[in-house]
């Protein structure tokens, strides 16, 4: 019998909310991953997303009984992890973007022209992202990483259907006007 | 002219969130519209480098590090506990956590110490709910189905009991107390404004809780304020208005305005035709709180109804937060004030029986000349 991924999250909680350690270990190794993206998407601090993500599962384990499943287990670790990380950064002074203490993933790219030129286009929008302001880099995770949907970004985000539509062109138009600031700083610089 | 709509489809596009015919619509366009290609491609670069970073930010997952002994025991504590508020169905106010406590410290026999008090408490919960029941059924003036459901710092005519989950607001319940062919007048409250014609309660538009979990009714439109209090999930309540980010603001029958609850929760049913928005343009509305000098004339209220002209006929422009200086009254009991809203100035009328009046307000110029039947809802300066 094959059981549906859905319901296998539910299970989990449900066996979180009955005392389960091995239910929240298996629910961090499931979305731990994705949960910890989001965190250091929203932070923009490799090492406070760690330690905010040991919040979020402790949250979750002491919420589980209280959880219906009327979301997705995902929707609702992120809205956790959402609150969190808005916690945290009452906390904690606005830090320096140190996404790239995240380790590296290299590009398997290799070969002519054309794929130097888009590495050097790729590495642009990256170093754009990391300067981007926490709401627009998190929207442009939910929507492109995490793959959500604008009605589960909204519930994530707590904010309308129509907000999401506007703020991700926002993110989008941000990006390309950091990118093109950086432009004109490396042009002046040569 | 390009149509910016199909912008907005691109992203949707690409993370595969068109339906088949909007796709097919939108890939039509695409191969005759430059525009669209070039942001296709840049969206499109957007999305690959994001999901690249997605991926690395989410590797290298660190241990999980928890005082599993103490979470034990804490779960043991919380097992049989239900939601007593709703926020994305996470807990409404943040947990303590101290993962450096004594396992030791936690008392074992809390569990049971706190079940007998809820118990206790159930019981006084019922025996008073009886009581006001009964007493309620007595007297024909008594709007018995709503007592308790308004927030005392909104409803001052509210009497708050603990009989609110027994009677409060069901459907049932409210239609029991409140007959279809005989509505109960709006009864007089600082912070109710009456429909400008009293329909029979089948014409209002019904607002539902549809999540099946206590809902949050906050004061103002915004999720930053807190709650004043909740909408049960059988509860049923009214409303008339919505705001410019598809709030509804929810009042009952005879009781008042209760406050506003999310769209996302609430399902609405009935003459939902007759809702209006407060303020098509302008946002709403939050002054800051300045002590005012007891010199001059304030209106203050949480939810103050801003109209073209003095009368509750006319169409609410704005709900806005006291305090109000007015600058003219008339001798209905209006006033007439001015009002930054998002950085335009608005002028209109507010009721006196949506705020409460400070300072020599008697004092100020008389105004009767506004009666005309013609309202113009435009700011003064947009």
């Amino acid at each position: 019998m094959t059981v549906q991924p859905q319901t296998t999250d539910l299970e989990l909680v449900r066996a979180m909310a009955q005392g389960d350690m091995h239910g929240l270990d298996q629910l961090y190794a499931l979305h731990g991953p994705s949960i910890l993206s989001f965190l250091t998407a929203r932070l923009g601090n490799r090492e406070l997303a760690e330690e905010v993500l040991q919040d979020v599962m402790l949250a979750a384990w002491k919420n589980a009984a209280t959880f219906r499943g009327e979301s997705s287990v995902r929707t609702w670790l992120l809205v956790i992890a959402r609150n969190r990380a808005i916690n945290a950064q009452r906390r904690y002074a606005p830090t320096m973007v140190s996404l790239a203490d995240a380790p590296d993933i290299h590009s398997t790219d290799t070969g002519p022209y054309e794929a130097v030129a888009r590495d050097f286009e790729r590495s642009a929008v990256r170093q754009a992202l990391e300067h981007l302001p926490d709401l627009h880099r998190e929207i442009l995770v939910l929507f492109f990483y995490h793959q959500l949907s604008g009605n589960e970004i909204a519930e994530v985000l707590d904010i309308s259907v129509g907000t999401v539509k506007s703020r991700l062109h926002r993110a989008k138009e941000a990006l390309k006007r950091i990118m093109m600031t950086q432009q004109e700083g490396t042009d002046a610089q040569s | 002219m390009h149509n910016p709509e199909w912008l907005e489809l691109i992203p949707l596009y690409i993370g595969q969130q068109l339906t088949i015919a909007q796709k097919a619509e939108f890939e039509n366009h695409l191969a005759t519209c430059d525009l669209c290609q070039r942001e296709l491609k840049e969206w499109r670069l957007v999305a690959s480098v994001v999901q690249q970073e997605g991926a690395r930010w989410a590797s290298n997952l660190p241990p999980l590090r928890m005082p599993r002994g103490e979470l034990a025991l804490n779960q043991a504590t919380l097992e049989g506990r239900r939601p007593n508020g709703f926020r994305n169905q996470e807990e409404p106010t943040n947990i303590n956590i101290n993962i450096n406590v004594n396992p030791s410290a936690v008392p074992v026999q809390r569990p049971r110490l706190s079940l007998t008090l809820m118990a206790a408490a159930l019981v006084m919960v019922i025996f008073g709910g009886v009581v006001i029941y009964l007493l309620s059924q007595g007297d024909d003036n008594q709007p018995a189905n709503t007592i308790g459901l308004a927030p005392q710092s909104i409803t001052e005519t509210a009497q708050p009991s603990p009989t609110v989950t027994l009677f409060g607001g069901g459907e049932a319940s409210f239609k029991s107390s409140t007959p279809l062919a005989t509505p109960s007048p709006p009864s007089p409250s600082p912070y109710f404004t009456p429909q400008p014609i009293a329909p029979a309660s089948s014409d209002y538009c019904n607002v539902y809780n549809i999540i099946g979990e206590p809902i949050g009714i906050y004061p103002w439109p915004d999720l930053a304020y807190s709650p004043v209090d909740t909408m049960q999930p059988d509860a049923v309540y009214q409303t008339w208005v919505y705001s410019s980010n598809g709030w509804y603001q929810i009042f009952l029958l005879g009781e008042g305005i209760l406050g506003w609850v999310q769209p996302d929760y609430v399902r609405i049913d009935g003459n939902c035709a007759v809702i209006t928005l407060p303020s098509p343009t302008a946002p709403v509305f939050v002054p800051s709180r300045t002590p005012a000098p007891s010199t001059i004339c304030q209106l203050d209220g949480d939810t103050i109804s801003l109209r073209p002209l003095p009368g509750s006929t006319y169409d609410v422009m704005a709900v806005v937060r006291g305090p109000l200086t007015p600058s003219a009254r008339n001798d209905s009991g209006w006033y007439y004030v001015m009002v930054d809203i998002g950085g335009a100035l608005w002028d209109g009328w507010v009721s006196t029986l949506d705020v409460t009046v400070s300072g020599p307000c008697d004092d100020l110029p008389l105004d009767n000349s506004s009666t005309t039947n013609e309202p113009t809802p435009m700011p003064i300066n947009p």
